[in-house]
């Protein structure tokens, strides 16, 4: 797969082989990198945690324990409770199963309609890429949190209309990342020879041309993995995204504002925990990038 | 005119026509009779009925939406049901507390972002390079409305230094304007001032290296000179562009700083419109926001286009 991509820089180019010394590139890449490998750590257990909050969390998210309204960090309560009396360590792991679930599925489907716009448009072009790019560009006209406050405006809010929204806003920028590639590969030989076998357009388009588009693909998914959290923390925070008694960081910091004065620890951790998987998901997506453009120094 | 501007201009129009009908779609995509939404939960038949005459429901789509725009550009947006007064109305009255804020984050990110970039453009000092690799880590990382709350709980809350939230008009109180405008400012604008770094270092970078900048330095000059009159024009060309689009960013973060400060500007209006359904507040915000972004870039472009010969020329 590394082979045909040319942009690729000759440490990659070791993937190619078998997959011990795979590995050992791998181990070598990380210990050079000790950032990385910190985000890396701080990703896998944050993944963990959302993923087993049932197991983990020691209340359920939702109960509320009389007479125990905003008390401090305790060994009972390891980020302390909300004022109706809630785990909040329970609440914020269970708010970061929402951040990974939105992210993960809002991306998914976000690029695929946008590599999916950008492959027509740059493989057609003419007419058809004309009017697809200006859609596109007014969609970037409107301002993101605009654009998905839009789509919250019309269903309501809710995990489902929030993945929508997400998933538009992402929409563009891999039509237009897709596009530029189908562009520069449309007319290599390899795809006048696929041609000239006889094959078709949705299986060139797909088969062909789609593996060589890929990496700068897989770059801006790191990118908008990263964004999208924010967005949806963002639109929660608003009281747009997440609807309340269920818990998202956003609305556990828009909730903790009224009561910050007198409880500096209530917006601390669910801040610490989405701070801390903003950061990993971006440095995960530098790395990416710095590994497809190894000439490109940030 | 050159031909740019024509095509520029060109392209202007056909993104807002269509950015114009996708928001003017966004009432007809509600579920349900639009005029029943706008009416409110418990509205009479006989007020559904005058707004269904109002809006022109009974005429096909591309006539609902000519009626409609000939009423935008007259500046009526119809009326807020929330709040009973006319849109035009809340937006002139929250425009200049948004433009309080979006100029003054502007001057943040312009003021923080441009000298540290053009720094560490020029400086291969090591120390410069850390120190900005780990802002733009930090400061792109982490969200606007994370940091608008640290601030209120260090400088408003903590230290006490400033007020925590709500907003004085500069114009009409300087001093007091000033005070409240530093915080959410530098929530807006630093983001925006790491953006603007990271893109000044790489372009001042590749300046640097140009065969020019070589013979400014051969002539003796003095390294500030060969960077401050020489370099620093080229430099800042391609950053126009960015800034330019960097506008629409502007906007978005003022939904969230205006909500984190309770500002009473556009942006907090928005949010709240959405919350409140109350869709021909929000039509109108969006299509305010849209105007001014595409100006924003179209005014860039402009501007790029009389500094560079190289685009007035083709």
């Amino acid at each position: 797969m590394a082979s045909s991509t040319p942009t690729i820089s000759t440490d990659v180019a070791i993937l190619d082989h078998e997959p011990v010394r795979v590995w050992r590139w791998v181990c070598a890449y990380l210990l050079r990198r000790p950032l990385l490998l910190i985000a890396l750590g701080i990703l896998a257990l944050l993944a963990l945690g959302a993923l087993f909050a049932p197991l983990i969390a020691p209340y359920s998210p939702y109960a509320t324990l009389k007479g125990q309204e905003l008390l401090g960090p305790s060994m009972r309560h390891l980020f302390g409770t909300d004022e109706f009396g809630r785990d909040l360590f329970s609440r914020a792991l269970y708010g970061l199963r929402v951040s990974f679930a939105v992210g993960i599925v809002a991306v998914a489907l976000g690029a695929f309609v946008g590599v999916l716009i950008g492959a027509i448009a740059g493989y057609v072009g003419g007419l058809v890429d004309a009017v697809l790019m200006r859609a596109i560009d007014s969609l970037l006209a409107v301002p993101a949190i605009l654009l998905a406050m839009a789509i919250v405006a019309v269903w309501g809010a809710g995990v489902a209309t929030l993945i929508v929204a997400i998933a538009v806003i992402n929409i563009p920028v891999f039509s237009r990342i897709a596009r530029a590639g189908y562009l520069a590969e449309r007319h290599k030989e390899y795809v006048t020879a696929a041609h000239s076998l006889g094959a078709s357009g949705p299986r060139i388009v797909l088969r062909y041309i789609f593996p060589n588009t890929l990496s700068p693909l897989l770059v801006q998914a790191a990118l908008a993995m990263a964004y999208s959290v924010l967005i949806e923390a963002a639109l929660s925070y608003l009281g747009l995204g997440i609807r309340p008694p269920q818990p998202s960081l956003g609305s556990l910091l828009n909730a903790s504002q009224r009561f910050m004065r007198d409880a500096l620890w209530y917006p601390f951790f669910p801040g610490l925990v989405l701070a801390a998987l903003l950061l990993s998901l971006n440095t995960l997506a530098d790395t990416a990038s710095d590994l497809i453009n190894p000439g490109a120094q940030r | 005119m050159s031909r740019y501007i024509i095509r520029r201009l060109g392209q202007l129009v056909i993104v807002l026509v269509i950015a114009s009908f996708g928001i003017f779609l966004l009432l007809r995509l509600i579920p349900g009779d639009p005029a029943a939404v706008l009416a409110g939960p418990d509205a009479d038949p006989a007020t559904i009925a005058r707004i269904h005459g109002q809006l022109g429901l009974d005429h096909p789509v591309p006539e609902q939406y000519a009626i409609w725009l000939s009423h935008v550009v007259h500046g009526d947006f119809g009326r807020s049901y929330f709040s009973g007064r006319s849109v035009s109305a809340l937006i002139s009255q929250a425009a200049p507390v948004t433009a309080q804020l979006g100029i003054a984050g502007l001057v943040v990110a312009l003021l923080i972002g441009m000298p540290f970039g053009i720094l560490a453009g020029t400086s291969n000092h090591p120390v410069v390079n850390f120190v900005l690799t780990v802002f733009t880590t930090i400061v792109l990382g982490i969200p606007d409305f994370l940091f608008g709350i640290l601030y209120l709980l260090l400088f408003a809350l903590t230290l006490r230094w400033l007020p925590p939230g709500g907003r004085v008009s500069i114009v009409s109180d300087p001093l007091a304007g000033l005070r409240t405008t530093i915080l959410p400012a530098l929530s807006l604008g630093l983001p925006l001032a790491a953006v603007y770094a990271r893109f000044l270092r790489t372009s001042v970078r590749e300046v640097m290296a140009q065969d020019y900048v070589r013979v400014a330095r051969a002539k003796g000059l003095h390294e500030r000179t060969v960077v401050l009159r020489h370099a620093l024009g080229n430099a800042l060309l391609p950053f126009l562009a960015v800034a330019g689009v960097s506008i629409g960013r502007l906007a978005g973060g003022t939904v969230i700083v205006e909500t984190v400060f309770s500002w009473p500007g556009m942006g907090r209006l928005a949010a709240q419109a959405v919350a409140s359904r109350d869709y021909l507040l929000f039509q109108g915000l969006v299509l305010y926001f849209v105007v001014a972004v595409v100006v924003a870039n179209l005014l860039a472009d402009l501007v790029s286009w009389t500094l560079d010969p190289r685009i007035r020329h083709g």
